[in-house]
């Protein structure tokens, strides 16, 4: 077994342990499913609650499945990223704090293996809580909405699977540079903030911008077709996600472990 | 109203609230069995006792020692 | 044979000098201490050769190549030891041992030994959040031996530990220099003394003395006269300052040790001085300098 198996199976275990492979996917599968439930009910819920004059007539157009669904991703988009930056945040970061990174380099262990068993962690925990989430999603609104193509639930879920990579990837990334996980977070959370931001006001000139992948999700959402800035989104994303990690690891390399 | 309630599609709704439970039961768990939370145990029981969903990933995030 | 060998070793922290260009060998199968007062450059200097800590500048050779990577050869006990506290004991000596290249199963057993070795057998299952101080240190020990190195680091070793835990790790260091050579810094110079063939006493940052300790002893030892009075005497203990066979005089409450360069006749002179001023004297005693007197010296010059 080479090291980076041994380190990534102690992530796995950690998150078992820690009931992180528990709570996250549940929060997100929670979240999934609250938009086409609270969708299904709401006119009902107006009616019952609402205290409308009788004789009032409810035009509320009932929304369609995409549009649910592109509901529950923005709610990913805000609440899920929150919640896999709070988790990840001190991935790095507090086995430094502790001194414990330092126990594990001591030993013959490569710099990229710790870093990249760092990031296969995340990424399966991400990928997992949102396959598992969205898929759920999916579900309940063909029950209680109306059906949406698999196939365009499937596209949609692994362009979005894209930007929420990058985000993790970028918490990782100040995980390894910074020491406090407070800290971690909020920086982490801002330039997520602020990438999303720009490129929706600029929208012309980012069309490379990671951020645009939420946009792409819409589309393929609502129309099955995927806008043709997508393959130069998609190639800038993978390549600032290779640099990130390149980065993450020659910083590593150099920071001071054992204290 | 009653007939609200007839038309709740229980197979839809039973679920929700089993995972809002497994959910509450486990950061209860967690945090019983943990030696030490940041800030009082007590404290952290009640939040998650009664701050649906919030209280549980507050928990999570905060209030266990990951180490 | 010599297993080591660092030159001109330097690390700047910024501003701060902490090793200022230090050489030194370490030869295979000995046991060395590496000794000194707080800040002395001890814990750089041991990052340094186990790789954890890239030097300013000056080199490390390894059984005379230049060293690239040591890790594999050097098991390293932190002055400051962390654990996966939610690991147990034994769950965690395999973790490292597989990331010391050994394989599942050599890694297991390895464990099994090792927590037998130092004592943990008991305690193998428990998460080692709920071990004590000495139960880490041990653990700690057995996690730097794990993967058999050539060279065993230990940084302070013993300093945290209660004289129970230091005599157990001491005992345990005792067995393990048998088959491996160690480097242990230490401030606790009795420990050294115990058990180290070779000293090597730093003080801000560079290297005062060095040798095996038998030779050290030697070439530094020098007669004492140590002197005890029911009462105080100080007056007269410095005015002894003034004869010219006197090299040093260090008064502490009721007891004095004196350095004298002509024991022969000194300590008549001396004698007969205390007999004919009657001064109440408890004991009287021809002794020689011991590592504390010259460590001593070495830090305060
Ligand atoms: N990361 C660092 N940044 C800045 N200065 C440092 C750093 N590490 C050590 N120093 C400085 O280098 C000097 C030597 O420190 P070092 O830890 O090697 O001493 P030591 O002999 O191990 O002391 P102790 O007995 O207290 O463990 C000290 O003055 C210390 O302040
Ligand atoms: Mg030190």
């Amino acid at each position: 077994m080479t090291q980076w198996t041994v380190l990534y199976r102690k992530e796995m275990m950690e998150m078992v342990r820690n009931y992180k492979f528990l709570w996250i996917p549940i929060i997100f599968i929670l979240l999934g499913v609250m938009q086409p439930v609270s969708s299904y009910y709401m006119p009902e819920i107006l009616d019952t609650f609402g205290g409308l004059p009788e004789g009032t007539i409810l035009e509320m157009p009932t929304p369609t499945g995409a549009e649910v669904l592109m509901k529950v991703l923005s709610i990913y988009g805000m609440l899920g990223v929150l919640i896999l930056v709070l988790s990840a945040m001190g991935v790095v970061s507090a086995e430094r704090q502790s001194g414990v990174a330092g126990m594990v380099m001591i030993k013959p262990v490569p710099y990229s293996s710790y870093i990249l068993s760092k990031w296969a962690g995340l990424l399966t925990i991400t990928l997992i809580s949102l396959f598992i989430g969205y898929v759920a999603s999916w579900y309940y609104t063909s029950l209680l909405i109306e059906t949406v193509a698999f196939e365009r639930i499937f596209q949609s879920g692994v362009i979005y699977s894209i930007w929420l990579v990058f985000v993790v990837t970028l918490t990782l990334f100040f995980s390894t540079i910074m020491k406090g996980n407070g800290s971690v977070a909020f920086v982490t959370i801002f330039v997520v903030f602020a990438i999303s931001t720009v490129t929706s006001i600029l929208g012309k000139y980012m069309k490379w911008s990671p951020a645009t992948m939420t946009e792409h999700t819409g589309q393929v959402l609502l129309s099955g077709e995927l806008n043709s800035s997508f393959l130069l989104a998609f190639i800038t994303t993978i390549a600032i996600l290779i640099v990130i990690l390149i980065s993450s690891i020659q910083i590593f390399k150099q920071k001071e472990l054992l204290e | 109203m009653n007939e609200l309630l007839n038309g709740i599609p229980w197979g839809a709704i039973v679920p929700i609230l089993v995972l809002h439970l497994i959910l509450m039961i486990t950061a209860l768990v967690s945090c019983i069995r943990e030696e030490k939370t940041n800030g009082p145990k007590w404290l952290w029981i009640l939040i998650i006792l009664f701050i649906n969903l919030i209280g549980p990933v507050l928990y999570f995030v905060i209030g266990r020692r990951n180490d | 044979m010599e297993l080591l060998k660092a030159s001109d070793l330097v690390k700047r922290f910024g501003n701060t000098n902490a090793v200022k260009g230090i050489n030194f060998h370490i030869e295979e199968g000995r046991c060395v201490s590496l000794l000194g007062p707080n800040g002395a450059g001890k814990t750089t200097t041991l990052k340094m050769l186990s790789g954890l800590l890239k030097p300013t500048s000056g080199s490390i050779d390894f059984k005379g190549e230049k060293a690239k990577d040591l890790r594999k050869f050097i098991g390293y006990l932190p002055q400051y030891p962390a654990f996966y506290n939610w690991m147990s004991g034994k769950e965690f000596l395999v973790f490292i041992g597989q990331l010391a290249k050994l394989n599942r199963k050599e890694a297991e057993k390895r464990s099994e030994e090792l927590l037998e070795r130092v004592g943990l057998t008991n305690a193998k299952k428990r998460k080692i959040g709920g071990y004590s101080g000495g139960m880490k240190q041990r653990l700690g020990l057995a996690q730097a031996l794990i993967h058999r190195p050539k060279l065993l680091i230990l940084d302070e070793p013993v300093s945290a530990l209660d004289p129970l835990g230091r005599r157990e790790v001491l005992d345990m260091m005792r067995e393990i220099k048998e088959e491996t050579t160690i480097l242990f810094s230490t401030h606790v110079l009795h420990d050294a003394e115990e058990i180290s063939d070779d000293i090597l006493i730093m003080h801000a940052g560079e290297i005062a003395i060095s040798g095996s300790l038998g030779s050290v002893m030697e070439e530094y030892r020098q007669p004492i006269l140590q002197i005890e009075f029911e009462s105080q005497a100080a007056d007269w203990l410095k005015s002894i300052a003034s004869y010219s066979f006197v090299s040093e005089v260090n008064i502490q409450g009721n007891k004095a040790s004196i350095v004298l360069k002509d024991m022969v006749n000194g300590k008549q002179i001396l004698l007969k001085d205390i007999v004919d001023r009657k001064l109440p004297i408890r004991k009287f005693e021809i002794s020689q300098t011991t590592l504390e007197d010259l460590f001593m010296k070495v830090v305060k010059a």
